[in-house]
Protein backbone atom coordinates (compact mmCIF):
# COMPACT_ATOMS: atom_id res chain seq x y z
CA UNK A 1 0.00 0.00 0.00
CA UNK A 2 1.25 3.49 -0.85
CA UNK A 3 -0.40 5.60 1.88
CA UNK A 4 -3.25 5.18 4.57
CA UNK A 5 -6.84 5.84 4.82
CA UNK A 6 -7.69 8.82 6.63
CA UNK A 7 -8.72 7.00 9.80
CA UNK A 8 -6.07 5.31 9.78
CA UNK A 9 -3.59 8.69 9.02
CA UNK A 10 -6.02 10.17 12.34
CA UNK A 11 -3.83 7.60 14.61
CA UNK A 12 -0.69 8.28 13.22
CA UNK A 13 -0.94 11.83 12.99
CA UNK A 14 -2.32 11.86 16.66
CA UNK A 15 0.51 10.42 18.34
CA UNK A 16 3.15 13.87 17.65
CA UNK A 17 2.57 16.98 19.67
CA UNK A 18 0.44 19.73 19.28
CA UNK A 19 3.60 21.72 18.60
CA UNK A 20 4.77 19.96 15.26
CA UNK A 21 1.20 19.08 14.31
CA UNK A 22 0.67 22.39 12.75
CA UNK A 23 2.59 22.50 9.63
CA UNK A 24 1.07 19.05 8.78
CA UNK A 25 -1.91 20.77 6.65
CA UNK A 26 0.39 22.09 4.29
CA UNK A 27 1.80 18.55 3.05
CA UNK A 28 -1.29 17.30 0.86
CA UNK A 29 -4.86 18.26 1.45
CA UNK A 30 -5.55 14.67 2.49
CA UNK A 31 -3.77 15.60 5.66
CA UNK A 32 -4.93 18.88 5.81
CA UNK A 33 -8.99 17.27 5.78
CA UNK A 34 -8.09 14.49 8.65
CA UNK A 35 -6.63 17.04 11.08
CA UNK A 36 -9.55 19.18 10.56
CA UNK A 37 -11.70 16.30 11.40
CA UNK A 38 -13.81 15.88 14.63
CA UNK A 39 -12.72 12.11 14.32
CA UNK A 40 -8.92 13.80 14.70
CA UNK A 41 -9.69 15.44 17.07
CA UNK A 42 -12.00 12.91 19.31
CA UNK A 43 -8.65 10.74 18.89
CA UNK A 44 -6.26 12.77 20.14
CA UNK A 45 -7.83 14.11 23.13
CA UNK A 46 -9.19 10.91 24.74
CA UNK A 47 -5.69 9.78 24.06
CA UNK A 48 -4.32 12.37 26.22
CA UNK A 49 -7.11 12.90 28.34
CA UNK A 50 -6.58 9.80 30.39
CA UNK A 51 -2.58 10.05 30.89
CA UNK A 52 -1.68 12.45 33.26
CA UNK A 53 1.41 13.18 31.89
CA UNK A 54 -0.53 15.24 29.51
CA UNK A 55 -1.94 17.27 32.14
CA UNK A 56 0.13 20.40 32.00
CA UNK A 57 -0.42 23.54 33.52
CA UNK A 58 1.20 26.67 35.72
CA UNK A 59 0.01 29.05 39.04
CA UNK A 60 0.68 32.39 37.42
CA UNK A 61 0.55 34.79 39.53
CA UNK A 62 -1.13 37.96 38.89
CA UNK A 63 1.17 40.53 38.32
CA UNK A 64 1.35 38.33 35.17
CA UNK A 65 5.00 37.72 34.66
CA UNK A 66 6.26 34.26 36.05
CA UNK A 67 4.59 31.22 36.84
CA UNK A 68 5.11 30.68 40.92
CA UNK A 69 4.58 26.87 39.91
CA UNK A 70 4.69 25.39 36.53
CA UNK A 71 3.69 22.00 36.46
CA UNK A 72 3.92 20.18 33.07
CA UNK A 73 5.97 17.57 31.24
CA UNK A 74 8.63 18.88 28.68
CA UNK A 75 7.96 17.52 24.85
CA UNK A 76 5.09 15.29 25.46
CA UNK A 77 1.70 16.85 23.67
CA UNK A 78 3.22 20.33 23.29
CA UNK A 79 6.24 19.68 22.30
CA UNK A 80 7.35 22.69 24.16
CA UNK A 81 11.15 23.29 25.06
CA UNK A 82 10.95 25.87 27.79
CA UNK A 83 8.81 26.59 30.04
CA UNK A 84 5.93 29.58 29.46
CA UNK A 85 6.80 32.05 31.06
CA UNK A 86 9.95 32.18 29.46
CA UNK A 87 9.30 32.88 25.91
CA UNK A 88 6.18 35.41 25.51
CA UNK A 89 8.21 38.41 25.76
CA UNK A 90 11.08 36.71 23.08
CA UNK A 91 8.19 35.66 20.91
CA UNK A 92 6.86 38.56 20.63
CA UNK A 93 9.40 40.80 20.13
CA UNK A 94 10.87 38.47 17.46
CA UNK A 95 7.73 39.26 15.54
CA UNK A 96 7.38 42.80 15.70
CA UNK A 97 11.48 43.20 15.21
CA UNK A 98 10.59 47.01 14.71
CA UNK A 99 8.68 47.65 17.66
CA UNK A 100 10.91 46.50 20.73
CA UNK A 101 8.31 45.92 23.81
CA UNK A 102 9.87 47.13 27.01
CA UNK A 103 7.14 45.56 29.32
CA UNK A 104 5.46 42.39 28.44
CA UNK A 105 2.39 41.00 30.94
CA UNK A 106 0.34 38.12 30.48
CA UNK A 107 -2.93 40.04 32.03
CA UNK A 108 -5.50 37.12 31.78
CA UNK A 109 -5.75 33.24 31.35
CA UNK A 110 -8.59 31.77 29.40
CA UNK A 111 -10.07 27.65 30.43
CA UNK A 112 -8.81 26.61 27.11
CA UNK A 113 -5.54 27.90 27.04
CA UNK A 114 -5.40 31.11 25.45
CA UNK A 115 -3.65 33.83 27.57
CA UNK A 116 -4.09 37.95 26.81
CA UNK A 117 -1.17 39.77 26.67
CA UNK A 118 -0.24 43.85 27.20
CA UNK A 119 2.58 44.44 25.99
CA UNK A 120 4.43 48.58 26.22
CA UNK A 121 6.94 49.00 23.79
CA UNK A 122 9.15 51.63 24.12
CA UNK A 123 8.21 53.87 21.28
CA UNK A 124 6.30 56.96 23.22
CA UNK A 125 5.51 54.32 25.67
CA UNK A 126 2.19 52.64 22.94
CA UNK A 127 0.69 49.81 24.54
CA UNK A 128 -1.13 46.70 22.58
CA UNK A 129 -3.03 43.86 23.34
CA UNK A 130 -2.72 40.49 22.18
CA UNK A 131 -4.85 37.36 22.53
CA UNK A 132 -2.21 34.23 21.94
CA UNK A 133 -2.19 30.66 21.98
CA UNK A 134 1.11 29.74 24.31
CA UNK A 135 1.96 26.47 22.62
CA UNK A 136 0.95 27.00 18.41
CA UNK A 137 2.21 30.58 19.04
CA UNK A 138 -0.98 31.73 16.89
CA UNK A 139 -1.16 35.46 17.86
CA UNK A 140 -3.59 38.34 16.97
CA UNK A 141 -3.43 41.75 17.68
CA UNK A 142 -6.75 43.49 19.45
CA UNK A 143 -6.60 47.52 18.91
CA UNK A 144 -7.23 48.96 21.70
CA UNK A 145 -9.99 51.32 22.40
CA UNK A 146 -9.19 54.99 22.91
CA UNK A 147 -10.86 54.59 26.64
CA UNK A 148 -8.06 51.81 27.18
CA UNK A 149 -5.27 54.04 26.23
CA UNK A 150 -2.73 54.02 29.02
CA UNK A 151 -3.45 57.14 30.75
CA UNK A 152 -7.27 56.19 31.05
CA UNK A 153 -6.66 53.01 32.12
CA UNK A 154 -6.76 52.98 35.65
CA UNK A 155 -5.30 49.81 37.53
CA UNK A 156 -7.33 47.47 35.17
CA UNK A 157 -8.49 43.99 35.28
CA UNK A 158 -8.51 42.12 32.53
CA UNK A 159 -10.46 38.73 31.67
CA UNK A 160 -10.77 36.12 28.46
CA UNK A 161 -13.81 34.20 28.21
CA UNK A 162 -14.21 31.90 24.74
CA UNK A 163 -16.99 29.96 23.35
CA UNK A 164 -16.27 26.15 21.77
CA UNK A 165 -19.07 24.85 19.53
CA UNK A 166 -19.75 20.73 20.05
CA UNK A 167 -16.67 20.24 17.94
CA UNK A 168 -14.23 21.66 19.79
CA UNK A 169 -13.83 24.34 17.83
CA UNK A 170 -13.46 27.81 19.09
CA UNK A 171 -15.93 29.99 17.98
CA UNK A 172 -15.26 33.21 19.74
CA UNK A 173 -13.56 34.78 22.51
CA UNK A 174 -14.24 38.34 24.63
CA UNK A 175 -11.58 40.51 26.32
CA UNK A 176 -12.94 42.40 29.29
CA UNK A 177 -11.91 45.02 31.19
CA UNK A 178 -12.85 46.37 34.16
CA UNK A 179 -11.25 49.25 35.00
CA UNK A 180 -10.97 50.58 38.73
CA UNK A 181 -10.31 53.53 40.97
CA UNK A 182 -7.67 54.43 42.92
CA UNK A 183 -9.91 53.18 45.89
CA UNK A 184 -10.53 49.77 43.92
CA UNK A 185 -13.99 50.23 42.83
CA UNK A 186 -15.06 49.74 39.74
CA UNK A 187 -15.31 52.56 37.05
CA UNK A 188 -16.26 51.13 34.18
CA UNK A 189 -16.01 47.60 31.89
CA UNK A 190 -15.65 47.66 28.46
CA UNK A 191 -16.46 44.53 26.39
CA UNK A 192 -14.36 43.42 23.03
CA UNK A 193 -15.90 40.87 20.81
CA UNK A 194 -14.40 38.72 18.56
CA UNK A 195 -16.84 38.57 17.00
CA UNK A 196 -18.20 42.03 16.09
CA UNK A 197 -14.83 43.19 16.43
CA UNK A 198 -15.94 46.18 18.60
CA UNK A 199 -15.25 47.56 21.83
CA UNK A 200 -18.75 47.97 23.54
CA UNK A 201 -19.73 49.83 27.27
CA UNK A 202 -20.70 47.89 29.70
CA UNK A 203 -23.22 49.68 32.51
CA UNK A 204 -22.81 47.13 35.42
CA UNK A 205 -24.24 47.64 38.49
CA UNK A 206 -21.48 46.89 40.50
CA UNK A 207 -19.81 49.94 41.13
CA UNK A 208 -19.91 49.77 44.65
CA UNK A 209 -17.48 46.63 44.64
CA UNK A 210 -13.94 46.72 44.95
CA UNK A 211 -12.47 43.98 42.17
CA UNK A 212 -8.91 42.52 44.20
CA UNK A 213 -8.37 39.49 42.08
CA UNK A 214 -7.70 38.61 38.49
CA UNK A 215 -10.24 36.78 36.92
CA UNK A 216 -11.00 33.30 36.88
CA UNK A 217 -12.29 32.25 32.93
CA UNK A 218 -14.39 29.25 32.97
CA UNK A 219 -17.01 27.99 30.36
CA UNK A 220 -17.74 31.52 28.77
CA UNK A 221 -18.05 33.50 32.60
CA UNK A 222 -15.57 35.39 34.30
CA UNK A 223 -15.42 35.40 38.09
CA UNK A 224 -13.91 38.03 40.39
CA UNK A 225 -13.50 37.92 43.92
CA UNK A 226 -14.68 41.05 44.94
CA UNK A 227 -15.08 42.57 48.41
CA UNK A 228 -17.82 45.54 49.09
CA UNK A 229 -17.45 48.82 51.24
CA UNK A 230 -18.38 47.19 54.49
CA UNK A 231 -15.54 44.49 53.88
CA UNK A 232 -17.44 41.52 53.21
CA UNK A 233 -16.48 39.03 50.47
CA UNK A 234 -18.27 38.27 47.59
CA UNK A 235 -17.69 36.38 44.10
CA UNK A 236 -18.80 38.42 41.13
CA UNK A 237 -19.66 36.01 38.03
CA UNK A 238 -20.18 37.41 34.82
CA UNK A 239 -21.65 35.45 31.76
CA UNK A 240 -20.44 36.90 28.92
CA UNK A 241 -22.43 34.25 26.34
CA UNK A 242 -25.69 34.72 27.73
CA UNK A 243 -29.13 36.46 25.20
CA UNK A 244 -30.06 38.72 27.72
CA UNK A 245 -29.54 42.01 28.65
CA UNK A 246 -25.83 43.63 30.26
CA UNK A 247 -27.22 43.90 33.39
CA UNK A 248 -28.71 40.08 33.56
CA UNK A 249 -24.62 38.95 32.85
CA UNK A 250 -23.64 39.69 36.55
CA UNK A 251 -24.37 37.61 39.21
CA UNK A 252 -22.78 38.17 43.13
CA UNK A 253 -22.74 34.78 45.13
CA UNK A 254 -21.94 35.31 48.92
CA UNK A 255 -19.17 32.75 49.94
CA UNK A 256 -20.70 29.73 51.47
CA UNK A 257 -18.90 30.06 54.65
CA UNK A 258 -20.30 33.92 54.92
CA UNK A 259 -20.87 33.64 58.77
CA UNK A 260 -17.83 31.83 59.99
CA UNK A 261 -14.70 31.55 61.44
CA UNK A 262 -12.67 30.78 58.79
CA UNK A 263 -8.35 30.36 58.13
CA UNK A 264 -7.32 31.36 54.99
CA UNK A 265 -8.30 34.94 52.63
CA UNK A 266 -11.17 34.05 50.87
CA UNK A 267 -9.27 35.58 47.59
CA UNK A 268 -6.26 32.75 47.55
CA UNK A 269 -8.60 29.69 47.96
CA UNK A 270 -10.54 29.62 44.72
CA UNK A 271 -9.13 27.85 41.67
CA UNK A 272 -10.54 26.05 38.99
CA UNK A 273 -10.92 21.96 38.35
CA UNK A 274 -12.83 19.78 36.03
CA UNK A 275 -14.46 22.81 34.82
CA UNK A 276 -15.88 24.07 37.87
CA UNK A 277 -14.86 26.42 39.96
CA UNK A 278 -13.74 25.32 43.35
CA UNK A 279 -13.11 26.83 46.91
CA UNK A 280 -11.31 25.46 49.75
CA UNK A 281 -10.95 26.99 53.41
CA UNK A 282 -10.61 25.66 57.06
CA UNK A 283 -13.52 26.35 58.76
CA UNK A 284 -14.20 26.36 62.50
CA UNK A 285 -16.73 24.90 64.23
CA UNK A 286 -17.77 24.62 68.11
CA UNK A 287 -18.62 21.29 69.28
CA UNK A 288 -21.68 20.43 71.44
CA UNK A 289 -19.18 20.31 74.74
CA UNK A 290 -17.91 24.00 73.32
CA UNK A 291 -14.51 22.79 72.04
CA UNK A 292 -13.41 23.96 68.72
CA UNK A 293 -13.68 21.57 65.22
CA UNK A 294 -11.51 22.28 62.01
CA UNK A 295 -12.38 21.68 58.91
CA UNK A 296 -10.60 21.19 55.52
CA UNK A 297 -13.58 22.43 53.20
CA UNK A 298 -13.74 22.26 49.21
CA UNK A 299 -17.00 23.75 48.06
CA UNK A 300 -17.56 23.80 44.20
CA UNK A 301 -20.06 26.82 42.35
CA UNK A 302 -22.66 25.00 40.42
CA UNK A 303 -25.83 26.90 38.51
CA UNK A 304 -28.09 26.73 41.96
CA UNK A 305 -24.67 27.74 43.72
CA UNK A 306 -22.03 26.62 46.08
CA UNK A 307 -22.32 22.78 46.79
CA UNK A 308 -19.69 21.40 49.21
CA UNK A 309 -17.86 18.34 48.31
CA UNK A 310 -15.81 17.46 50.62
CA UNK A 311 -15.07 17.83 54.05
CA UNK A 312 -12.10 16.26 55.95
CA UNK A 313 -10.30 17.17 59.17
CA UNK A 314 -7.19 18.88 58.24
CA UNK A 315 -4.51 16.87 60.39
CA UNK A 316 -2.52 18.84 62.86
CA UNK A 317 -0.07 20.51 60.40
CA UNK A 318 -3.00 22.58 59.42
CA UNK A 319 -4.70 23.31 62.52
CA UNK A 320 -3.88 25.59 65.89
CA UNK A 321 -3.36 29.58 65.78
CA UNK A 322 -0.26 29.97 63.97
CA UNK A 323 0.01 28.00 60.87
CA UNK A 324 3.11 28.33 57.94
CA UNK A 325 1.22 27.23 54.57
CA UNK A 326 -1.60 29.24 52.80
CA UNK A 327 -3.88 27.19 49.64
CA UNK A 328 -1.84 27.38 46.86
CA UNK A 329 -4.33 25.38 44.53
CA UNK A 330 -6.35 22.56 43.64
CA UNK A 331 -4.75 20.09 40.91
CA UNK A 332 -7.36 21.07 37.78
CA UNK A 333 -7.27 17.16 36.67
CA UNK A 334 -6.77 16.25 39.73
CA UNK A 335 -10.23 17.35 42.62
CA UNK A 336 -8.75 15.29 45.37
CA UNK A 337 -5.50 16.40 45.53
CA UNK A 338 -4.66 20.36 47.16
CA UNK A 339 -1.14 21.74 47.33
CA UNK A 340 -0.38 24.28 50.04
CA UNK A 341 2.98 26.20 50.24
CA UNK A 342 5.14 27.86 52.91
CA UNK A 343 6.97 30.09 51.97
CA UNK A 344 8.74 30.84 55.54
CA UNK A 345 10.00 27.14 55.68
CA UNK A 346 9.97 26.78 51.93
CA UNK A 347 8.31 24.07 51.75
CA UNK A 348 5.26 22.23 49.76
CA UNK A 349 2.28 20.33 51.27
CA UNK A 350 0.13 17.73 49.30
CA UNK A 351 -3.33 16.77 50.49
CA UNK A 352 -5.58 14.07 49.60
CA UNK A 353 -8.99 15.87 50.38
CA UNK A 354 -10.84 12.83 50.25
CA UNK A 355 -8.61 10.76 52.92
CA UNK A 356 -7.00 14.04 54.49
CA UNK A 357 -3.44 12.29 54.24
CA UNK A 358 -0.86 14.46 54.03
CA UNK A 359 2.74 15.02 52.72
CA UNK A 360 5.27 17.62 53.15
CA UNK A 361 8.07 18.29 50.46
CA UNK A 362 10.99 20.78 51.50
CA UNK A 363 13.92 18.75 49.20
CA UNK A 364 13.99 20.83 46.24
CA UNK A 365 16.72 21.08 43.45
CA UNK A 366 17.42 24.19 42.18
CA UNK A 367 17.24 25.24 38.66
CA UNK A 368 20.37 26.68 36.93
CA UNK A 369 18.81 29.97 37.37
CA UNK A 370 18.51 29.88 40.70
CA UNK A 371 15.18 31.47 40.34
CA UNK A 372 13.33 28.04 40.40
CA UNK A 373 13.28 25.09 41.93
CA UNK A 374 12.02 21.76 41.71
CA UNK A 375 10.62 19.21 44.21
CA UNK A 376 12.84 16.03 44.07
CA UNK A 377 10.05 13.86 44.04
CA UNK A 378 8.04 15.41 41.28
CA UNK A 379 10.32 16.49 38.40
CA UNK A 380 6.93 18.13 36.86
CA UNK A 381 6.29 20.71 39.09
CA UNK A 382 8.33 24.14 39.29
CA UNK A 383 8.40 26.37 41.38
CA UNK A 384 9.22 30.08 41.80
CA UNK A 385 10.75 31.17 44.64
CA UNK A 386 10.39 34.71 43.93
CA UNK A 387 7.26 35.49 44.07
CA UNK A 388 4.55 35.75 46.92
CA UNK A 389 1.25 33.64 47.28
CA UNK A 390 -1.51 36.01 46.51
CA UNK A 391 -3.70 36.21 43.60
CA UNK A 392 -2.75 32.78 41.99
CA UNK A 393 -4.49 31.84 39.26
CA UNK A 394 -4.40 28.20 37.70
CA UNK A 395 -3.82 28.53 33.79
CA UNK A 396 -3.88 25.32 32.22
CA UNK A 397 -2.09 24.88 28.93
CA UNK A 398 -4.12 24.21 25.67
CA UNK A 399 -5.18 20.38 25.39
CA UNK A 400 -6.17 21.01 21.85
CA UNK A 401 -4.95 23.23 19.12
CA UNK A 402 -7.66 26.02 19.53
CA UNK A 403 -7.16 28.30 16.46
CA UNK A 404 -8.05 31.81 16.83
CA UNK A 405 -11.24 32.56 14.92
CA UNK A 406 -11.18 34.93 12.11
CA UNK A 407 -11.97 38.31 12.83
CA UNK A 408 -12.45 41.43 11.33
CA UNK A 409 -9.94 44.18 11.56
CA UNK A 410 -7.16 42.22 13.16
CA UNK A 411 -3.87 41.86 12.63
CA UNK A 412 -2.32 38.74 13.03
CA UNK A 413 1.35 38.70 14.11
CA UNK B 1 -0.34 -32.41 33.05
CA UNK B 2 -0.49 -31.21 28.95
CA UNK B 3 -3.38 -30.12 27.32
CA UNK B 4 -2.60 -30.62 23.24
CA UNK B 5 -2.60 -27.33 22.22
CA UNK B 6 -5.19 -25.93 19.92
CA UNK B 7 -4.36 -25.14 16.03
CA UNK B 8 -5.85 -23.09 13.72
CA UNK B 9 -5.07 -22.35 9.92
CA UNK B 10 -5.16 -18.85 8.79
CA UNK B 11 -5.36 -18.60 5.24
CA UNK B 12 -4.71 -14.87 3.48
CA UNK B 13 -6.10 -13.21 0.50
CA UNK B 14 -3.35 -15.20 -1.99
CA UNK B 15 -4.34 -18.52 0.18
CA UNK B 16 -1.21 -18.48 1.44
CA UNK B 17 -2.19 -21.03 4.87
CA UNK B 18 -0.17 -20.38 8.21
CA UNK B 19 -1.16 -22.98 11.24
CA UNK B 20 -0.82 -21.06 14.51
CA UNK B 21 -1.69 -22.23 17.73
CA UNK B 22 -5.13 -20.38 19.24
CA UNK B 23 -3.14 -18.68 22.05
CA UNK B 24 -1.53 -16.54 18.82
CA UNK B 25 -4.96 -15.98 17.72
CA UNK B 26 -6.67 -14.88 20.36
CA UNK B 27 -3.98 -11.50 20.53
CA UNK B 28 -6.37 -9.95 17.70
CA UNK B 29 -9.83 -9.07 19.34
CA UNK B 30 -11.07 -9.94 15.73
CA UNK B 31 -9.97 -13.46 15.17
CA UNK B 32 -10.89 -14.12 18.85
CA UNK B 33 -14.36 -13.57 17.65
CA UNK B 34 -13.90 -15.26 14.55
CA UNK B 35 -12.83 -18.32 16.31
CA UNK B 36 -15.26 -18.53 19.00
CA UNK B 37 -18.46 -17.20 16.91
CA UNK B 38 -17.37 -19.88 14.09
CA UNK B 39 -15.31 -22.72 15.34
CA UNK B 40 -14.19 -23.97 11.56
CA UNK B 41 -10.58 -25.23 11.21
CA UNK B 42 -9.52 -22.53 8.26
CA UNK B 43 -10.28 -18.99 8.37
CA UNK B 44 -9.75 -17.15 5.39
CA UNK B 45 -8.54 -13.27 5.95
CA UNK B 46 -9.35 -12.01 2.52
CA UNK B 47 -8.14 -8.28 3.86
CA UNK B 48 -4.44 -9.27 4.09
CA UNK B 49 -1.88 -10.33 1.94
CA UNK B 50 0.13 -13.37 2.48
CA UNK B 51 3.30 -11.50 2.91
CA UNK B 52 1.40 -8.58 5.54
CA UNK B 53 -0.72 -11.89 7.42
CA UNK B 54 3.48 -13.77 8.20
CA UNK B 55 4.74 -10.48 9.65
CA UNK B 56 1.43 -10.30 12.07
CA UNK B 57 1.59 -13.78 12.80
CA UNK B 58 5.52 -13.07 13.81
CA UNK B 59 4.59 -10.37 15.75
CA UNK B 60 1.89 -12.08 17.84
CA UNK B 61 3.74 -15.47 17.84
CA UNK B 62 6.80 -13.19 19.82
CA UNK B 63 4.11 -11.24 22.10
CA UNK B 64 2.34 -14.32 23.28
CA UNK B 65 5.24 -16.44 24.29
CA UNK B 66 6.08 -13.56 26.38
CA UNK B 67 3.27 -13.02 27.94
CA UNK B 68 2.90 -16.63 29.02
CA UNK B 69 6.44 -17.21 30.01
CA UNK B 70 6.73 -13.81 31.15
CA UNK B 71 6.08 -14.65 35.08
CA UNK B 72 7.89 -12.65 37.85
CA UNK B 73 10.59 -11.45 35.20
CA UNK B 74 8.37 -9.33 33.34
CA UNK B 75 10.33 -6.50 33.50
CA UNK B 76 13.76 -8.16 31.66
CA UNK B 77 11.30 -9.65 29.48
CA UNK B 78 9.45 -6.61 28.57
CA UNK B 79 13.06 -5.13 27.35
CA UNK B 80 13.62 -7.92 24.84
CA UNK B 81 10.30 -7.70 23.82
CA UNK B 82 11.02 -3.80 23.32
CA UNK B 83 14.72 -4.83 21.76
CA UNK B 84 12.45 -7.60 19.61
CA UNK B 85 10.12 -5.20 18.83
CA UNK B 86 12.55 -2.23 16.98
CA UNK B 87 14.58 -4.80 15.09
CA UNK B 88 11.04 -5.78 13.59
CA UNK B 89 10.21 -2.39 12.56
CA UNK B 90 13.93 -1.29 12.31
CA UNK B 91 14.08 -3.06 8.49
CA UNK B 92 10.53 -2.66 7.48
CA UNK B 93 10.03 -0.31 4.50
CA UNK B 94 7.12 1.94 5.08
CA UNK B 95 4.67 0.44 2.30
CA UNK B 96 4.93 -2.75 4.89
CA UNK B 97 4.33 -0.23 7.85
CA UNK B 98 0.98 0.98 6.12
CA UNK B 99 0.04 -2.50 5.14
CA UNK B 100 0.76 -3.65 8.73
CA UNK B 101 -0.92 -0.55 9.89
CA UNK B 102 -3.94 -0.98 7.59
CA UNK B 103 -3.90 -4.75 8.98
CA UNK B 104 -3.69 -4.80 12.70
CA UNK B 105 -6.53 -2.15 12.30
CA UNK B 106 -8.64 -4.14 10.67
CA UNK B 107 -7.49 -7.64 12.65
CA UNK B 108 -7.49 -5.27 16.06
CA UNK B 109 -4.58 -5.86 17.28
CA UNK B 110 -3.99 -2.71 19.52
CA UNK B 111 -0.18 -3.22 20.52
CA UNK B 112 0.63 -4.46 17.05
CA UNK B 113 -1.38 -0.83 15.40
CA UNK B 114 0.46 1.67 18.23
CA UNK B 115 3.70 0.05 17.61
CA UNK B 116 3.51 0.40 13.97
CA UNK B 117 2.05 4.14 14.00
CA UNK B 118 4.25 5.05 16.17
CA UNK B 119 7.08 4.21 13.55
CA UNK B 120 5.24 6.90 11.21
CA UNK B 121 4.95 9.34 13.71
CA UNK B 122 8.99 8.60 14.69
CA UNK B 123 9.44 8.97 11.11
CA UNK B 124 7.53 12.70 10.97
CA UNK B 125 8.89 13.91 13.69
CA UNK B 126 12.61 13.51 12.18
CA UNK B 127 11.66 15.61 9.52
CA UNK B 128 12.03 19.47 9.55
CA UNK B 129 9.49 20.61 7.18
CA UNK B 130 6.62 19.69 5.33
CA UNK B 131 8.57 19.36 1.93
CA UNK B 132 11.01 16.69 3.94
CA UNK B 133 7.99 14.66 5.32
CA UNK B 134 6.68 14.55 1.68
CA UNK B 135 9.85 13.77 0.23
CA UNK B 136 10.18 10.77 3.11
CA UNK B 137 7.04 9.58 2.99
CA UNK B 138 6.87 9.72 -0.78
CA UNK B 139 3.52 11.99 -0.91
CA UNK B 140 3.16 14.04 -3.66
CA UNK B 141 1.24 17.28 -2.68
CA UNK B 142 -1.95 17.65 -4.48
CA UNK B 143 -2.40 21.51 -3.44
CA UNK B 144 -1.79 23.91 -6.62
CA UNK B 145 1.02 26.87 -6.07
CA UNK B 146 -2.04 29.21 -5.01
CA UNK B 147 -3.48 26.64 -2.59
CA UNK B 148 -0.30 25.91 -1.10
CA UNK B 149 0.69 29.55 -0.41
CA UNK B 150 -2.62 30.05 1.00
CA UNK B 151 -2.52 27.03 3.65
CA UNK B 152 1.08 28.49 3.81
CA UNK B 153 -0.39 31.78 4.91
CA UNK B 154 -3.11 30.18 6.67
CA UNK B 155 -0.63 28.42 9.42
CA UNK B 156 2.03 31.10 8.51
CA UNK B 157 2.51 31.11 12.71
CA UNK B 158 3.11 27.49 12.88
CA UNK B 159 6.88 27.75 11.59
CA UNK B 160 8.54 29.56 13.80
Amino acid sequence: MDSLTDDLWALVLAKLPIRIFTCFKVVCKQWKSVMESPFFRKHFVSMHENSSSSSSWLLMSTDGRDAIMDYYHQCDIWGLKRPLSSFIKSALNDKNPNQKYLDVKVVAYSDLGLILIYAISKIKEKSSLYVANPVSHECVEIFLDPLLEKSQLCIPQWGIATRVDENDILLSFKVVVVNRGLSGAMLNCLIYSSETGMWSLDNTPFSKYFFTESSISLNGNLHWFAINKDSQDFLISMDLYTNSTSSDRWRVSHFPDLEKTIKFDRSCCRTPCHGFLMYINIVSTTKVDGSLEEKLCVWRLQSEGWQLISQISPGSILTGDFINYAPLTINPFDAKTAYFWSEKQESMLYINLHTGKSLTYNQFELTSNRRTMIPAHDPRAVISLKNTCVGLVPFVLPQWLYRIPNMVAVRRV
Amino acid sequence: MENEKKMITLKSSDDVTFEVEEAVVLESQFLSHLVQDCPAPEHKIKEVTGKILSKVVEYCEKHVVVVVDGGDSSSSSGDDLKKWDDKFIKEMDLSTVYDLIAAANYLNIQALLDLMCQRVADVITACKDHKEIRETLGIVSDYTAEEEAEVLKENEWAFD
